[in-house]
């Protein structure tokens, strides 16, 4: 799987500055600023750094995400980093990855636990 | 790790890229890109904005000025709208263009933006001190000035195509009204502090006054 993911901006020497947007998996190795809307998967490299509000289907950080996230699945590998509320459907952080900022996932609650 | 990034076919972006490596573009670049490296515009891919790359190879679209220091490939499946200033040039049968081609010279300049400038002077003079260089463009300015911008301003397109008539006269527009008259004939006599106006002939009565 992470094999598939080779279409990306890579280098850590490149800075990307705006929005991206579109539908597509993405990596990111380098630095990005600005927005990024898109209906696929994002991958952020070790060497990634991206200041942005993400709307993602699915991110993977190995890098730094700085930002409010939104997507169905969230995973903060190892070494990865998350500054920034995540609203999604699943969450999952790594042994060594960190998510600072809050964590909104829609479910519901047993009725019979909450009481009425 | 590979140096080559990679904008998908699907992707946008509304922005900005420069840096380091180079960069393969699939999908839709709206804005400049400036890069220490080589940017490939695949059959699928998109750009509308300036570029300064080492190297480029276009097999899509393009619209906007590049400004290669290497080599500049135009396939034959792109489409380039705009003006192109590189070291070395190919375009490939097939390919469309709307839009200058420059080669530069060894110094990375495009032909007749300095040479020009620099026309009947002494080879001392062809390279300036940092210090002078200042009084020089001064004097240069005050010779003459018409020319200076015409050579600073970007050229209209295709000047080539131009008739040689419709470049003289624009050359005589942007000449200071003294010159220009000078150009069509005797000038007109002026009278010193009363300004210019037209000296009447006396062997001609204009208006049959019969004084």
């Amino acid at each position: 799987m992470n094999r598939a993911r080779t279409d990306g901006l890579r280098g850590a020497e490149l800075r990307v500055q705006g929005r991206l947007e579109g539908a597509s998996n993405l990596r990111i190795d380098g630095a990005l600023e600005g927005e990024i809307d898109v209906e696929g998967g994002l991958w952020i490299g070790p060497e990634g750094r991206v200041v942005a509000p993400l709307s993602v289907t699915r991110l993977d950080v190995e890098g730094e995400v700085r930002g409010p996230v939104r997507a169905r699945a969230v995973s903060v590998r190892a070494g990865g980093r998350v500054l920034g509320d995540v609203m999604a459907g699943r969450v999952t952080i790594e042994d060594g990855g960190a998510l600072h900022g809050g964590i909104d996932m829609e479910f519901d609650l047993p009725t019979d636990e909450v009481g009425r | 790790m590979s140096k080559e990034s990679l904008l998908p076919e699907g992707i946008a972006l509304a922005g900005s890229i420069e840096g380091t490596g180079d960069l393969v573009v699939a999908g839709a670049i709206d804005g400049p890109i400036d890069l220490e490296g080589w940017l490939t515009i695949e059959a699928s891919g998109r750009v509308t904005g300036d570029v300064q790359v080492t190297g480029l190879i276009v097999r899509g679209i393009l619209i906007g000025q590049s400004l290669v220091r290497d080599t500049l490939r135009i396939e034959a499946s792109a489409k380039v709208v705009g003006d192109a200033r590189a070291g070395r040039v190919q375009i490939e049968d097939g390919a469309r263009v709307r839009g200058r081609v420059q080669m530069t010279d060894e110094d990375g300049r495009a032909p007749g933006s300095r040479k020009r400038r620099r026309r009947g002077r002494d080879p001392e003079e062809r390279a300036p001190r940092e210090h002078d260089r200042e009084d020089r463009a001064a004097t240069r300015r005050a010779r003459r000035p018409a020319e200076e911008r015409a050579l600073r301003e970007p050229a209209p397109e295709a000047p080539g195509d131009e008739p040689a008539a419709g470049r003289r006269a624009r050359r005589e527009r942007s000449r200071p009204a003294s010159k220009r008259r000078s150009r069509q004939g005797p000038p007109e006599p002026t009278i010193p502090t009363v300004g210019r106006q037209r000296v009447q002939r006396r062997d001609v009565d204009p208006d049959g006054s019969g004084r």
